[in-house]
């Protein structure tokens, strides 16, 4: 799970798969703004077969909050 | 430490810097104020959201707060405008919709959601408000000639004015200061208080309607609305939101898809219950 997240995470930012790590969050990435965690969740949706609702949405603001947030949803 | 908080009327002059960043289009500080000084009553002094880097204003997210009688029901609004954050402050600006989307207790609008914006909205529980335009012609029906109108079309505001009452009357006023222009039909004892914004677009001027207080009278004396508004305003079309000009299509007239599509979230209005008397769209000019 955590390589097919963190190669979502970086197709969508547009970023090298070996600059994400567990620390990486809208936070302390300028990539990730608003337009590009719309488009993340949205990919992670449809590569994991799961819908996530707007509080989620809004929670998974970082590499942990999206691991939680998969693993609530039993994402394989 | 970089946080949000509620933007009030005083807000205005920290967050102006912000819109000189984003001059597109170009739009004077004085329409800007609009947005944190209303003409009219509001209870409330939200004008949206902040976001701040320690005391400076990096980012906004502007509401249009109004209140409108609707079927009997006082009805809240909040027209969504203006979300703007500087660049190296993007990836915070989520902050700033999901403060936006806490407001719970109204109908929320927006009639500016860039198209990849759009599905965020959407996530978030809104729904089409417009999608397309009826386009008329500045042509009279060919069985009502401009001649044989028996009623009466005013656009003097100072003739508007003496004319209208109630609830009316507050539109006129609200909007008087605006670029908004006002036209008043008034035919067999009826009146149709209508509010429209000329736009000058690259390849025509055209009309664009906002509010319609008679949609039966408007519909009745069409032919004659189209022709004047032309005349006096130079403008070689006229669009109506579709949602606002109920029926078949009129002679010299097409619908056309929106560039940008309306959206809203509300519990109790349908789209049609909602039209743009006061959003970004008349206190901006747009």
């Amino acid at each position: 799970m955590n390589d097919k997240l963190l190669q979502i995470l970086a197709d969508t930012l547009g970023v090298d798969v070996g600059t994400l790590n567990e620390e990486t969050s809208m936070e302390n990435t300028a990539a990730w703004d608003s337009v590009a965690h719309l488009n993340l969740v949205l990919s992670l949706e449809q590569s994991f077969g799961q819908r996530f609702s707007p509080d989620e949405f809004m929670q998974m603001q970082s590499v942990a909050a999206i691991r939680r947030a998969l693993a609530a949803h039993g994402a394989p | 430490m970089i946080h949000v908080e509620i933007a009030t009327p005083a807000s205005f002059e920290s967050v102006l810097p912000l819109f000189d960043v984003f001059r597109n289009p170009p739009i004077p500080p004085e329409q800007w104020r609009r947005l944190f000084h209303y003409s009219w009553a509001c209870e409330e002094d939200m004008r949206g959201f902040v976001l701040k880097d320690g005391d400076r204003v990096v980012g906004f997210f502007g509401t249009i707060l109004y209140e409108r009688m609707i079927d009997g029901r006082v009805e809240k609004f909040a027209n969504l405008t203006s979300w703007v954050t500087l660049p190296e402050y993007r990836n915070h600006s989520l902050q700033l919709f999901k403060a936006v989307m806490s407001i719970e207790d109204r109908t929320l609008t927006c009639h500016t959601a860039i198209p990849s914006i759009d599905p965020l909205y959407r996530r978030f529980g809104f729904e089409n408000l417009e999608t397309k335009w009826v386009v008329l012609l500045p042509l009279p029906s060919i069985w009502k000639p401009g001649g044989w109108f028996a009623g009466r079309i005013t656009m003097n505001p100072e003739v508007i004015a003496t004319e209208l009452r109630g609830v009316q009357r507050e539109f006129f006023v609200h909007l008087r200061a605006t670029e908004c222009e006002q036209m008043l039909i008034t035919h067999r004892g009826a009146k149709c208080h209508v509010v429209f914004t000329v736009t000058k677009g690259r390849r025509a001027h055209f009309s664009r309607i906002h509010h319609i207080s008679n949609r039966e009278l408007f519909r009745e004396c069409l032919g004659h609305i189209r022709w004047r508004m032309g005349l006096k305003n130079r403008t070689a079309l006229l669009a109506i939101d579709s949602r606002l000009f109920e029926g078949p299509l009129p002679i010299y007239s097409r619908e056309t898809r929106l560039a940008q599509v309306a959206l809203f979230r509300s519990k109790t209005l349908r789209p049609e219950q909602i039209d743009n008397l006061y959003s970004e769209v008349t206190l901006l000019g747009l």
